[in-house]
């Protein structure tokens, strides 16, 4: 196997300093291979999205390191494009204005950024809503927009935190099918966090099972069935199974809730 | 993808029915008070219950309009007035907007002018007035000083914290996108503080004919405050209703100007129903 594109060695992360700090994250190591796509599962508060924003650039590992190809990460760079849950689409510019953001920071030109924007348009399929403001536009397609901002800057990797969490489930199971198809396109390593179990089985090549606070990894699962996946399959179903299980028993053991209770999921 | 053909480009189709019927009730709706208030002012006056040096009627303020309007006094104030507004909320906005701007930027920057401001935004314009006459003298520049102190203060406040309190995820947002540290100010703090300046500036224009009616009493020879002040030492109550009319028309026409700016300017801004489901 080649070099991972990304290795997280002993990552923890503390929030505050001295005896009030909170531990958000437990020694971490990861390993994600070029191409890959990989869903980080686990209940709210987990530190998950900690992890990602980590990767991202935007806050620094309390201890560890993070490397990409070798190199250690310091700081946001355009090759890690971030794709967020609440979507900070810039509310002042037009769906074209926001795709090409990217390419014209690159000092790209306008003409260059123009043609790049278009083609992700039309590739998250928002052809003819160019010139309308986030505003006018339904979550799902807010969040069609963020992923075609973050493609327009052709990142090699593509961090999403929980970027469907705030869409309702039918358009969210189109969000998953199209980001699918985009993803198979060009195979970019993909890190995707998630605290839905069938969402993590539709996506992912590999899913991190973290527990809650202090984050640590409890599993790594690999996902065997041939793409598009059904998750009524047998196969899927035991996954959802057996996944569902280990992420409600870190949830009970953290909020140290009887057994005899009904557990929740999610 | 199916939530997109849900809405097909170009704009809703507005009912039209009843439009136009709508429209006069609207109107009369708007009418109907100024009518009534101006007509029982003018029966009151002429039924005697109102007495004439105190409050002329609406005709009498009529006669007094026409005669200042023939004479020429009238195009003289309005304008003397108008060019000291716009000249002098031109300098506030010129000097408050980058001046918020570093305030809510640059933390430091807040905490070393937080008492200075915090002593001399409280005072009112008016208690400026006699250090305007001192520095200044008599006329336009006092004037002037006093539109852009009352402009300078909303306007400085708002840009400040429409500055200090831009949504962090935008920022996040243009760095991992590639934005230069340097470049964070001018592409993404300034826009999303925009809706703030405007409102700041609005404000600051309100604000400003305070500035300019107590100046132009006091402290010049011309202008619609002067026509006020002037109507009173001549005992003409006519002329001094005229002029105070006249403050209120310049206002309300200054901030509908600014509302249609502002509407333009930030027509990507969420307003009422803007909003997805």
């Amino acid at each position: 196997m080649a070099e991972p594109k990304i290795v997280a060695h002993g990552i923890t992360k503390y929030f505050g300093v001295g005896a009030g700090a909170v531990k958000a994250l437990e020694p971490f190591d990861l390993f994600v291979n070029t191409g890959e796509f990989i869903c980080i599962l686990g209940p709210s508060g987990c530190g998950k999205s900690t992890f990602l924003r980590m990767v991202a650039g935007l806050i620094e590992p309390s201890t560890g390191s993070l490397f990409m190809d070798g190199q250690p990460i310091a700081g946001p760079h355009r090759e890690r494009g971030l794709v967020f849950q609440e979507y900070a689409l810039f509310p002042w510019k037009t769906v074209l204005g926001n795709v090409m953001y990217g390419p014209l920071v690159q000092r790209l030109g306008r003409r260059k950024a123009h043609d790049i924007a278009t083609e992700q348009i039309n590739r998250v399929g928002l052809k003819g809503f160019e010139s309308r403001f986030p505003r006018e536009l339904s979550g799902g397609m807010k969040q069609r927009v963020g992923i075609a901002r973050v493609l327009a800057n052709q990142p090699e990797v593509l961090l999403m935190d929980e970027p469907f969490g705030a869409l309702d489930s039918i358009t969210r199971g189109i969000m998953q099918q199209d980001l699918l198809k985009l993803w198979l396109e060009e195979r970019k390593t993909v890190l995707f966090v998630t605290h839905s179990v069938e969402e993590a089985i539709y996506l992912a090549d590999r899913i991190v099972v973290m527990s809650p606070r202090p984050g640590r990894i409890v599993s790594i699962i690999a996902v065997e069935p041939a793409r598009p996946r059904n998750l009524l399959s047998s196969e899927c179903i035991a996954l959802r199974a057996q996944l569902t299980r280990l992420v409600e028993e870190q949830v009970v053991s953290a909020s140290s809730r009887p057994m005899n209770m009904p557990a929740y999921a999610d | 993808m199916a939530d997109v053909a849900v809405k097909s480009p170009g704009p809703p189709a507005k009912p039209s029915s009843h439009g136009g019927r709508k429209v006069i009730l609207n109107f009369l709706v708007y009418a109907a008070l100024p009518v009534l208030l101006l007509g029982g002012w003018q029966l009151g006056s002429d039924c005697g219950y109102i007495q004439d040096y105190l409050l002329p009627s609406p005709l009498a303020a009529v006669h007094g309009f026409s005669e200042v309007l023939r004479d020429g006094t009238l195009a003289t104030n309005l304008w003397a007035s108008v060019v000291r507004s716009v000249s002098g909320f031109a300098i506030a906005a010129a000097i408050a907007v980058p001046f918020g701007i570093l305030t809510g930027w640059f933390r430091l920057f807040r905490k070393f002018t937080y008492v200075t401001l915090l002593l001399l935004v409280p005072i009112p314009i008016t208690a400026w007035i006699s250090i305007a006459i001192l520095w200044f003298g008599l006329g336009d520049k006092s004037a002037i000083f006093l539109v852009a102190l009352g402009a300078a203060v909303p306007i400085l406040i708002n840009t400040m914290h429409g500055v200090e309190w831009v949504d962090k995820i935008y920022i996040e947002a243009a760095r991992t996108l590639g934005t230069r540290p340097h470049e964070l100010l001018w592409r993404i703090i300034l826009p999303v503080a925009l809706p703030n300046i405007f409102t700041g500036l609005r404000l600051g224009l309100r604000n400003s004919w305070a500035g300019l009616v107590v100046a132009e009493m006091i402290g010049a020879k011309s202008g619609v405050g002067y026509m006020i002040w002037d109507a009173r030492l001549m005992m003409r109550s006519d002329l001094l209703i005229t002029g105070m009319f006249l403050v209120g028309i310049l206002g309300s026409l200054s901030d509908q100007i600014m509302a249609l700016v502002s509407k333009h300017v930030l027509r990507w801004h969420e307003s009422v129903g803007g909003h997805d489901g």
